[in-house]
């Protein structure tokens, strides 16, 4: 691996070793609410809300394993994302130089 | 601002839909050119970090939270096209794996977050560059790119009480007209996310230069 790309790994890595500061915040991003977060607001729910489900459900929804601490859920999630990003850069590299 | 399903009509999801479509093509061609065995470990790294930062979740007052996007760091590196890229990508997998923002408007939060975001911070830095304090272009880029985006997110949940009532009375999608998202999502951006975007893109472009500069042997051009 180039220097550069070393410095860049040990980056992410402790970026990523940080993002349990993020549980700190207790509510969600604003209009990011919950059906119930919504009723308890204005009295009821608008339908649409109310009925439209995913049209594929997550595997890790709000970045929490259940069964797992939101500790170790934050950090497997965040190193999830992370690499999941690594393998599909490397898969459009290498299209790339097939083009090429 | 990750907008989950269910909150927008499809009446502004679906043009939203056949809008981003053409722009993503381009923005994946040209993803495809910029990488190579030099920019993959830059472009990787950075849009991992994009992915993490939106994990920092920051409370303000009013119950709610936001965090940085980390849009204006790849689009000042890599141009806006490979910024929105890797931008969508990110929010693809934070709405597919993590529920994080609603696969049915990905549009939406993609032209948001992903175009809207990196080609503000990239011009508001080309036009700034070498004219004012590098910190403080940095800065700028950052927190217009996040401003931008937050305006997009804002029109687009409040113009949804406009376009859908059930026998009621009552909206059928998101319930806040613009009066409210406005000042909600703008202002929250302008005065705490913005600035904490502002801050990450300077302390990160900070590090990039740094380990570039380094690894650059003295007289040689990157």
């Amino acid at each position: 691996m180039s220097q550069n790309g070393k410095y860049l790994l040990i980056f992410i890595l402790v970026v990523i070793a940080l993002t349990p500061l993020g549980l700190i915040a207790e509510g969600p991003a604003w209009g990011e609410w919950s059906v119930d977060e919504i009723r308890s607001m204005i009295g009821y729910v608008p339908q649409s809300i109310e009925t439209t489900k995913p049209l594929i459900s997550a595997i890790i929804p709000d970045y929490e394993i259940s069964g797992v601490s939101a500790l170790m859920s934050t950090w497997i999630s965040a190193a999830l994302g992370a690499g999941l990003i690594f393998a599909v850069m490397i898969g459009i590299k290498k299209l790339g130089k097939r083009a090429s | 601002m990750h907008i989950p399903d269910g909150f927008i009509s499809p009446s502004t999801y679906i043009p939203a839909t056949v809008a981003a479509i053409p722009l993503l093509i381009v923005a994946w061609k040209k993803t495809k050119e910029a990488i190579n065995d030099e920019s993959y470990a830059f472009l990787s790294s950075l849009t991992a970090f994009s992915f993490v930062i939106m994990m920092f979740n920051i409370p303000i007052p009013g119950g709610t939270s936001g965090h940085a996007i980390g849009a204006a760091i790849l689009a000042i590196l890599f141009g806006p096209w490979v910024a929105a890229f890797c931008l969508s990508l990110t929010l693809f997998i934070q709405a597919l794996i993590f529920g994080d923002g609603g696969l049915s408007v990905f549009a939406i939060n993609s032209l948001a977050m992903g175009f809207v975001a990196s080609f503000s911070a990239f011009y508001v830095h080309k036009l700034l560059h070498n004219r004012v304090n590098n910190n403080l272009v940095l800065f700028l880029a950052g927190w217009s790119g996040i401003v931008a985006a937050s305006v997009v997110v804002a029109v687009a949940l409040g113009i949804q009480p406009l376009l859908g009532v059930d026998a009621l009375g009552h909206p059928i999608y998101f319930p806040f007209g613009l009066n409210v998202t406005l000042p909600a999502v703008v202002g929250s951006h302008l005065l705490v996310f913005g600035v904490v975007e502002g801050f990450a893109t300077m302390l990160v472009m900070g590090f990039v230069e740094k380990i570039k500069n380094q690894s650059t042997p003295k007289g040689a051009t990157v």
